[in-house]
């Protein structure tokens, strides 16, 4: 066994975060750690690599106790971490970031830092375990899925035996999951022992040797994931019947067309055309990079267009302002929930205010006890926690404080609504009830064009799904033909 | 996660142990008892009922350039323009002042300089908003420009077109304008610069927080502080929100213009006002956009001021001022963070 936790408590004040948890990692093993966001997995996490101190429990490492060792001794004995948010040297080069703090010397008294040999320890690591990137590349031109390839080469490079990954899959496209879910295998196979957070129980099914589920803070299964399946681990994750997506319809699509974008231009969009009509879902698939992004703030109208036309209802919003557009009814979810969606300093009723176009201009006085009414029922209605209005929205976890940017804008009368990653880095629970909430509004008349990298999400909720390439919609389907197979070739540019 | 008691504290508690330390050191190198003087200017500055009118009446203006950098942190800018918004806010008082006329009810007078002073001051902080917003310029730079600029503008008119007669100052202001002092209430105060300015004082830290907090506009500053991307994809006009909240900011530091011009000397002459815009930025600190902690912290502020005058004959008046630099570096050491919360938030 390469480390063991047992019996860990952990409490912040009054709230335990951590009660009796245990968890064992074994050389050539990878263990999946699921729960929902706050079940206490990051707490887990903190306490085996030493940043947090338990309460109670002990911690052994290759047999050794080790309670209360600092994150210095952990890297030093072998335990490596991914942190959700990467802590790379933007400025520097694959090479450097990865041999800071140990940097390969030469010269008199040692004094220079031997880059051939850095270079080479970056590629004989990269091929050994499949992790293949130019080692003279600066960070800041790296994509997300290389800057996390870096991160690993780095803890790999620090002689880690023990890696934990914490939601590693959160921020990647899927050909870039299916290439870290490689790397990970043959990481195990040459005797590395992994713990893999994750929620998406796909993922834990294709990797996983072992599961442990944690909810509110106490282990709630842990077993072999050959003995289990998808619907166990679901249940224990949200503690009894997993919710199921009503998907049906209530009524058809109209035939009044809610949205229509016709020739768009503008930086990352290229000649788009698009229309979407009330009750119907667009669901839009693409790797990352290829103007999602540019082509919902240009629709929102906070990206400038040079070409094109945006129609809202009958109401031609090219000239409008973003101000315009989100009184004419158009309803914006970004995909940066943190920086570009929400508030995070701000109260949930604040930020449910905030929606409210009325709340852009003007100067009248807010009524505390309305601004609390109103939140108290949203909180219900979505089931936000904690249920407290005053609550900072930096204060949530990631599915509750996505539920409030979702709400602000559901709450409130729609023609349309771009929603961009309604689910990235939320739990199960959450994101079930975030789709539902979405299936509901289509039921009730509105026009939603969907961005989302999981391709089960586009399945569940659209009704036709477009492909964007570089900036250009190059195929559309319904939603019945859109399999993996005939995606795949389309965003990855194959059959153009 | 709240915060506690203790967290709130910490600045306050950190502040005041490193500034103690350090000024009786300083006390101690000029050759002085630390005690003895400590006692000086603690009788200076609480011990007599001139003092402790004369300590009101210095933390007055602090009160309110204190009240003008927190509000515009709470938009996430950082105003060390105050410093130039009350020297505009002074210019304006001076100007508008001796002409209003005679026969206009008293309250009108007042509210027609204390107007004259805000638009000054809001002018100012208009444009470094503008700035900041439009061509990108950073809003401290810029209010340190405008400081230098109001400056140079004031020392001029004040020598020249604004000089009265014979005198180094401008022409008195109006009976109509003028804010009595209160030693015609309580003669114990006499000669204290202490006037019915600090009411204004009193409540405008309490004013201004209730608009940040309660109103819509309020509202829209905050978001814009906590962030300018959210900002703007809800679309509000991340321009006018800056303007705003620094025009805003610019005229509560204006308004000091009606303490000094309209209460404490009935005219304006060059160097009045001077530096009290700069120790706001200490106030704001300290206060971490709580009303009653900014009124302390001016208080606080306003005693170091007194009672450095009381015990000038035994050692600098410096050495007490001292306290307040080493007050603004242990709170931008030791609270960087729970201020930038505070701020956000």
């Amino acid at each position: 066994m390469t480390l063991s936790l047992s019996r860990v408590h952990k409490r912040y004040g009054p709230r335990a975060v951590l009660e009796d948890a245990s968890l064992s990692l074994e050389p050539g093993r990878i263990r999946a750690l699921v729960g929902e966001n706050g079940a206490g997995k990051s707490t887990l996490v903190k306490i085996a690599c030493g940043m947090l101190a338990p309460d109670e429990g002990a911690l052994r490492f290759d047999q050794r106790a080790v309670t209360g060792w600092s994150a210095r001794e952990a890297t030093a004995a072998g335990l490596g971490v991914v942190h959700q948010h990467f802590t790379l040297v933007e400025t520097l080069t694959v090479a450097d970031n990865v041999v800071l703090g140990r940097e390969p010397r030469r010269g008199p008294f040692g004094l220079l830092v031997d880059r051939d040999n850095a270079r080479a320890r970056v590629r004989s690591l990269g091929e050994k375990h499949g992790l293949v990137i130019d080692p003279d590349r600066r960070i800041e031109s790296l994509s997300v899925g290389e800057r996390q390839r870096v991160e690993l080469l780095r803890v790999l490079d620090g002689g880690a035996r023990c890696v934990l990954l914490d939601e590693p899959t959160a921020v990647l496209s899927p050909a870039e999951v299916r290439g870290l879910l490689d790397v990970l295998r043959s990481l195990a196979k040459s005797g590395a022992a992994l713990l893999f957070i994750s929620h998406k129980l796909d993922e834990v099914f294709a990797i996983a040797d072992d599961v442990t589920v944690l909810r509110r803070g106490r282990v709630v299964l842990d077993a072999k994931a050959s003995e289990l399946s998808r619907d166990d681990v679901a249940k224990a994750v949200v503690g009894g019947e997993v919710p199921s997506l009503r998907s049906a319809r209530v009524s058809e699509a109209e035939a009044r067309v809610a949205l229509r974008v016709d020739g768009l231009v503008c930086d990352g969009v290229d000649q788009l055309s698009l229309s979407v009509r009330r009750g119907e879902v667009l669901g839009i698939a693409g790797v990352e990079g290829n103007g999602q992004r540019a082509l919902f703030e240009a629709i929102a109208g906070v990206r400038a267009t040079q070409r094109g036309t945006i129609t809202l209802g009958d109401r031609d919003a090219t000239r409008d302002s973003a101000l315009e557009r989100r009184r004419a009814g158009l309803g914006f979810v970004p995909e940066d929930r943190e920086n570009t969606g929400l508030c995070a300093a701000l109260s949930i009723a604040e930020n449910l205010c905030l929606g409210d176009p009325a709340t852009a201009t003007g100067d009248g006085a807010l009524s505390a006890r309305k601004l609390r009414e109103d939140a108290l029922r949203v909180i219900e209605r979505y089931d936000i926690r904690p249920a407290d209005p005053e609550a900072p929205v930096r204060s949530l976890s990631g599915g509750n404080a996505q539920k409030v940017l979702v709400a602000r804008e559901l709450e409130r009368p729609l023609e349309a609504l771009l929603l961009a990653q309604p689910t990235r880095g939320v739990d199960i629970g959450a994101a079930t009830a975030i789709r539902q909430h979405v299936l509901d509004a289509r039921d009730r008349g509105l026009a939603v064009v969907l961005v989302s990298s999981e391709l089960d999400e586009l399945r569940a909720l659209s009704d036709r799904v477009a492909v964007i390439f570089r900036g250009k919609l190059v195929t559309e389907m319904p939603v019945h033909e859109a399999t993996d197979e005939r995606l795949g070739p389309w965003m990855i540019g194959a059959n153009t | 996660m709240t915060e506690s008691r203790l967290d709130r504290a910490a600045p306050w508690l950190i502040a005041a142990g490193c500034s103690l330390v350090a000024v009786n050191v300083a006390i101690w190198i000029a050759g002085a008892s630390p005690w003895h003087v400590g006692k000086l200017a603690f009788a200076g500055a609480f011990g007599s009922a001139y003092g402790l009118a004369q300590t009101l009446a210095k933390a007055t203006p602090l009160a309110l350039t204190g009240a003008s950098v927190a509000f515009a942190l709470r938009a996430g800018l950082f105003n060390v323009g105050a410093e130039g918004q009350v020297a505009a806010g002074v210019l304006a008082a001076a100007v508008v002042g001796p002409r209003v006329p005679q026969g206009i009810p008293w309250g009108i007078g007042v509210i027609l300089v204390a107007c004259a002073s805000m638009a000054a001051g809001a002018l100012l902080g208009a444009i470094a908003g503008w700035l900041k917003a439009a061509r990108g310029a950073h809003e401290v730079l810029s209010t340190l420009m405008l400081n230098g600029l109001v400056a140079v503008l004031a020392t001029w008119l004040y020598s020249g077109p604004l000089r009265f007669g014979a005198q180094v100052h401008t022409a008195p202001v109006s009976a109509g304008a003028r804010i009595p002092a209160i030693d015609h209430v309580l003669p114990a105060l006499r000669g204290s610069a202490l006037s019915y300015a600090v009411v204004l004082a009193a409540i405008v830290p309490f004013a201004a927080k209730w608009y940040l907090d309660r109103t819509r506009g309020g509202l829209r500053i905050r978001a814009l502080g906590a962030s300018p991307a959210t900002a703007q994809s809800l679309g509000h006009s991340v321009l006018a929100t800056n303007v705003r909240a620094m025009a805003m900011a610019g005229a509560l530091a204006g308004l000091v213009g009606v303490h000094y011009v309209l209460g404490f000397k009935g005219y304006a002459e060059d160097g009045l006002g001077a530096g009290v815009g700069f120790t706001g930025i200490a106030v704001a600190m300290l206060g971490a956009g709580r009303p009653i902690a900014t009124l302390l912290a001016a208080v606080l502020f306003g005693a170091l001021a007194q009672g450095g005058l009381a015990v000038n004959a035994v050692v600098p008046s410096d050495t007490l001022l001292l306290a307040q630099s080493i007050v603004l570096v242990s709170v931008g050491a030791v609270v960087a963070r729970s201020l930038a919360k505070g701020a956000a938030r």
